[in-house]
């Protein structure tokens, strides 16, 4: 028996009866009359079944199941019909088969919500292969090798779907509709099924993320996608300060973004602390960590493609959340069951109410309040430099679906996401109160930044065997800093005044027009193909009142081609090959990108797997740190000169083995980088002076390394163990005598540790992660120097970079959820979070200066070297419910 | 089949937890940090100023690791295809000069410094700027301390202005001011004056306001206005170095010594004078 496919109104039925001595098919006819359901079923199966059952407020699912009890039958529900057959080991089991090597296809649904599930699994039981389907949903199973094959359905997060096919099954424009794990939670009987959280993915180096289950992991706000990726192998789990993902030996700049397939390019909120996306309005998460295909280019790390959810298709729902920073909200609103809209929001109340929680993370992430000597003349003394911090984000995702016929899908999705802070420093100082003769100063900056982003997208499935999607989009990222500095000196009644403005602004303009294409021209092929057409307009300037101090503006055109064909070779083997070349305007070359990948399976349970490709990327990220003051990194367009192109090679070779239980994985790694950029800037402690004070110097990155994934799926009890052995070196021709040196980002070992266990209505989860210490330069001598005027200065030394490491990283997190209902309508959660369990001091980075202590002689020169820690012990509580 | 499975679930359910424990246990004894790398450390400090139109002396050579001076180097100036040794100073531990009156340090040539030492060569060059054009000033007389009158309002005669060409704010410049008295006269600012910290960096202004703040005694003054190198106004700044990573690394210091560290530079200056009085 099966309750998988029941719609939303199926399981919503009660029945009372009492059946005496009537025959199965009278049965079936009441129910289908009193109750309006709709049976199919032969006759001939259900002959001479006589039923005596009483049945009181039974849900549907439990009265068939009473009804058949003993019957040698079960029932399954298909498009909302209920299929009334023998059981697996009955007659039909030993039907002939009448159909061979058909093709099957349909469309994947939510059987709550009526949403598409992209990239859900179609595998035919007992054979090696299956398919993936697309982004709305369809796919095409060919070759299914007869009618009698079970066809497993699966979706993480979702109770996997086994569909026994029978020679009266229909096989063409099938709707299969999955259940939710959430929506399964106060079902005991299904307390033992799968919750995966996440999933490795069906290509090399792939992984497939779930939102609907990342509230059962520790988080400080917001559930976050992100942070969720980094407990995973090869993705590092260390630098909690970012959100960015450092994906074996990339930087998060090389790691294309792509939201409803536009291009999000800050991924953070608070900072870094949370990640930019709203788990609420996020279906489908698929990140390609090497080997990446075809498909995407661009960026030469990995590729996180983000599916926005469409909203619910059934029934209008309503859910909230609310934590110590924020609060968010999601509608989803169905009209007519063909429009879908959603919105979904967040916002830090920040600005508003400062909790512990957010004056904790903030002077974290600030320091406390500076004692500085403002550089005004005149008898001063030392002046707190008093801080008034503003600051909140928020975030909105929109979408609205429209499916205007069975094989058409268009939908509207936008996205923004901001940050804002507002800093105000004043002092003031009375230097002669007998003449009234002193100062005001004050310094206010203002910064904003963040992704805003649309995409309009058309997608049909022309055939069984043919499905395109084009998407017209622009996402544009800006990141923008003002700092005003008023003084006035005012003597009596006079006064001077002194305004001066600086500013800078990054503005990222992306436009795209893509057209994705999915052909099955053969059963054991399907190719993939598409046109990108992407236009750049960056502007990076910077002023100081009328002075313009840097002007980097550039606009440059991509235009690419890809092909990748998926072949199956030999039943086992599945071979994908691809090409994909891009045309860069800016440098006008054309730039070659071979890509490849293959899985071999070894029976049932092994496989093993390779990748390898190129990749180009053409936009720069500069990082320019400033703390209180935004986001000051700046992305600059290559121009093959001072800003190179970026390229790299990568290379996958990996085992899995996988049972329904667990899933053991291995993959080891190689990946090249050239066209790296190391800035180097001068910074003045007081003025910003202007002058050609930047450097850039160009070099390369090797990275390699083997992630070790061991999963439990099943059960009260799972999560993972993930190990990572890694190592990345740089090299730049003019930095460190031109030798190796490792990255910033190089750790060499890598432990991560996820339990989640639940019981009853509540989950609790425990996360544990360790890596070893990161590089940094750690001077190698001090020396003096004396100045014009008779100063003397201490000066530093480095003889070799990143020459040592920071101590152990290590933090242990918990949390514990609680799962209630809200009447018959709605569902809650309340929780609570434990981050940094035993308050362990980690370190950021590590800042070192030198200082004399007015001796001249050698054993005067110190060095200060302060520890800039992350997060301690920091607890949050959360209240989620939804309606 | 399905009772296996149950059983290895179980078994998995007991690996996970024994090795969060024990992989706990394991690493919250955390390890030493390795001892770095510091590289070869057996290299020279250089402090060589020039300055334009005047004699070379007071070059200091000094080891990188422990700052001891070096006194028995080969210190040697290179200048228009011409090689200048340099011999040590006596008495002076790591200074050294040039004897003979060949070497002239003028405007506009290059000079490169050679220093060899732990059977290295460390060397670095100059070009000698032009000296500040059109220095002017506003008074020459500035009077200084607390006003006789305390209730009269603070005016331009505490006041001095000077003022150069710089145009587009190209060049850098230093100001030194210096009291040439024998034996001068202290200025009383009151108990609780701190002296501000003017001057004590390369401007790319074309103009300066002395004030009596600034200075610590009554009587004449010189004023020195060095046009300095932008291989010198780089010893005031600090080098970050960021690499994609968000947080600063430290660099080595700015140095224009190759195999080496410090600085040679050259200087070319202007000099006028003022007089401090009483109100």
């Amino acid at each position: 028996m099966s309750l998988v496919g029941l719609t939303q109104d199926y399981a919503e039925i009660r029945i009372t009866e009492k059946l005496e001595q009537q025959q199965l098919t009278e049965v079936l006819q009441l129910l289908g009359e009193k109750y309006n359901l709709k049976f199919a079923y032969d006759n001939s199966t259900l002959s001479d079944q006589e039923i005596n059952l009483s049945l009181t407020n039974e849900k549907l699912n439990n009265a068939l199941t009473k009804i058949l009890e003993g019957t040698g039958l079960e029932f399954t529900v298909l498009q909302s019909t209920i299929i009334i057959k023998a059981k697996a080991s009955g007659e039909i089991e030993s039907m002939s088969p009448t159909r061979f090597n058909f093709p099957l296809n349909g469309l994947i649904i939510d059987k709550q919500t009526g949403e598409s599930l992209p990239n859900s699994i179609i595998k035919i039981e007992g054979v090696l292969y299956g398919t993936v389907s697309n982004t709305d949903g369809y796919f095409t199973l060919l070759n299914v090798p007869s009618d009698t094959c079970t066809i497993v359905f699966s979706y993480l997060g979702y109770k996997t779907l086994r569909l026994k096919l029978d020679p009266f099954s229909e096989t063409q424009n099938l709707q299969i509709e999955l259940i939710s794990a959430p929506e399964m939670l106060n079902e005991v009987m299904i307390l033992d099924q799968a919750f995966r959280t996440v999933k490795s993915g069906n290509e090399p180096g792939q992984v497939a993320l779930n939102p609907t289950q990342l509230s059962s992991l520790p988080s400080l706000g917001e559930l976050d996608l992100l942070k969720t990726l980094q407990l995973l192998p090869g993705i590092s789990g260390t630098n909690e300060s970012s959100a960015g993902l450092f994906v074996r030996g990339g930087t998060p700049d090389q790691n294309l973004i792509l939201f409803d397939g536009f291009t999000i390019y800050y991924l953070d909120h608070f900072f870094g602390i949370f990640s930019a996306f709203n788990a609420n309005a996020v279906k489908d998460l698929q990140l390609y960590k090497t080997a990446f295909p075809a498909k995407y280019g661009e960026r030469v790390s990995s590729v996180v493609d983000i599916t926005g959810k469409s909203g619910n298709m059934n029934k209008p729902s309503f859910g909230m959340g609310l934590n110590l920073l924020s609060a968010n909200f999601t509608l989803e609103v169905p009209i007519k069951n063909k429009v879908s809209f959603l919105l979904a929001a967040r916002r830090s109340y920040t600005d508003v109410v400062q909790s512990p929680l957010y004056n904790s993370l903030f002077d974290n992430i600030s320091g406390e309040n500076e004692k500085v000597e403002l550089p005004i003349g005149g008898s001063r003394r030392f002046i707190n430099k008093e801080i008034d911090p503003n600051f909140y984000y928020f975030d909105i995702n929109g979408k609205i679906t429209y499916k205007p016929s069975e094989k058409d899908i268009l939908s509207f999705s936008y996205y923004q996401g901001r940050d804002k802070l507002k800093t105000n420093y004043n002092v003031g100082e009375i230097l002669d109160p007998d003449i009234s003769f002193g100062f005001d100063y004050s310094e206010n900056d203002a910064s904003e930044w963040g992704t805003e982003g649309f995409s309009l997208r058309w997608g049909r499935q022309w055939n069984k065997k043919f499905y395109s999607n084009i998407n017209l989009g622009k996402s544009e990222y800006i990141s923008e800093f003002e700092r005003n500095r008023n003084l006035r000196v005012y003597l009596d009644e006079e006064s001077q005044i002194t305004n001066t403005t600086f500013t800078e602004e990054n503005d990222v303009k992306d436009f795209m027009l893509r057209w994705d294409n999915e052909w099955n021209f053969h059963p054991n092929s399907k190719l993939e193909f598409g046109l990108l057409f992407n236009e750049n307009d960056i502007l990076y300037k910077v002023t100081s009142t009328d002075f313009e101090l840097a002007n980097l503006s550039d606009k440059g055109k991509q235009k690419s081609i890809y092909f990748q064909n998926t072949s199956r070779l030999f039943k086992k083997l599945s071979l994908s090959l691809g090409l994909r070349i891009n045309d860069f305007s800016l440098t006008e070359q054309y730039y070659f990108q071979p890509r490849g990948s293959l899985t071999y399976n070894i029976g049932k349970n092994i496989s093993l797997k390779a990748g390898a490709g190129k990749y180009y990327q053409f936009i720069n990220r500069v990082i320019s740190e400033s703390l209180f003051s935004s986001s000051r990194d700046f992305w600059v367009l290559t121009d093959g000169e001072n800003f190179p192109v970026i390229s790299g090679n990568h290379f996958l070779a990996g085992f899995a083995y996988e049972t329904s239980d667990f899933l053991f994985d291995i993959e080891a790694y190689w990946k090249s980088t050239d066209g790296l950029l190391e800035n180097l800037r001068l910074t003045e402690p007081f003025f910003e002076i202007p002058g050609p004070t930047e450097a850039f110097f160009t070099g390369d990155g090797v990275a390699r390394g083997i992630d070790f994934f061991l999963q439990k799926k099943t059960g009260k009890h799972t999560g993972w163990i993930g190990y990572s052995l890694a190592r990345v070196d740089h090299n730049f021709p003019q930095l460190n005598n031109g030798n190796d040196f490792p990255a910033l980002h190089d750790q060499r070992h890598e432990l991560k540790i996820v339990n989640m266990y639940g019981i009853k209505k509540w989950d609790f989860s425990l996360t544990w992660v360790y890596g070893s210490g990161r590089p940094y330069t750690s001077p190698s001598a001090i020396y003096d120097l004396n100045l014009l005027g008779g100063a003397q200065k201490p000066f530093l030394y480095v003889g070799v970079k990143n020459n040592t490491r920071l101590p152990d990283y290590h933090r242990l997190d918990f949390s514990a959820t609680y799962n209630y209902n809200i009447g018959k309508v709605g569902k809650g959660q309340v929780g609570l979070a434990l981050i940094n369990l035993y308050d362990r001091d980690n370190i950021k980075f590590r800042q070192i200066q030198g200082i004399s202590l007015g001796d001249n002689s050698p054993d005067g020169q110190r060095l200060i070297v302060a520890d800039v820690k992350l997060l301690g012990f920091t607890p949050n509580v959360f209240l989620n419910f939804k309606f | 089949m399905l009772h296996k499975n149950k059983n290895t679930g179980k078994s998995l359910s007991v690996i996970l937890s024994w090795i969060s424990v024990l992989a706990l246990l394991c690493f919250l004894s955390s390890c030493d940090p390795e001892e770095p790398d510091f590289g070869d450390l057996e290299k020279v400090v250089i402090e060589g100023y020039l300055f334009a139109d005047q004699p070379v002396e007071n070059i200091l050579v000094k080891r990188l690791d422990n700052q001891e001076p070096i006194s028995d180097a080969d210190v040697a100036i290179f200048s228009n295809d011409s090689i200048f040794l340099l011999s040590p100073t006596p008495n002076r531990p790591g200074r050294y000069h040039f004897e003979g009156n060949e070497l002239n340090i003028r405007q506009g040539n290059e000079y490169t410094i050679i220093v060899n030492y732990f059977d290295k060569t460390a060397f670095g060059s100059t070009i000698v700027p032009p000296p500040p054009i059109n220095l002017r000033q506003d008074k020459f007389v500035i009077k200084a301390g607390v006003p006789s009158n305390p209730d009269s309002v603070i005016d331009q005669e505490y006041f001095l202005g000077l003022a150069w060409e710089n145009q587009n704010a190209t060049n850098y410049f230093f100001l030194e001011i210096y009291n040439i008295e024998e034996n001068p006269e202290e200025i009383d600012f009151g108990e609780d004056f701190e002296r501000p910290q003017n001057f004590l960096f390369p401007v790319n202004n074309n103009f300066a306001i002395i004030q009596d703040t600034d200075l610590q005694y009554y009587g004449n003054h010189l004023v020195k206005l060095y046009r300095v190198n932008p291989e010198y106004v780089s010893l005031y700044f600090e080098i970050v170095s960021e690499n994609n990573q968000g947080t600063p690394s430290v660099e080595s210091s700015p140095s224009n010594i190759q195999n080496g560290a410090g600085i040679f530079t050259a200087f070319n200056c202007s000099i006028t004078g003022f007089q401090a009085v009483r109100d």
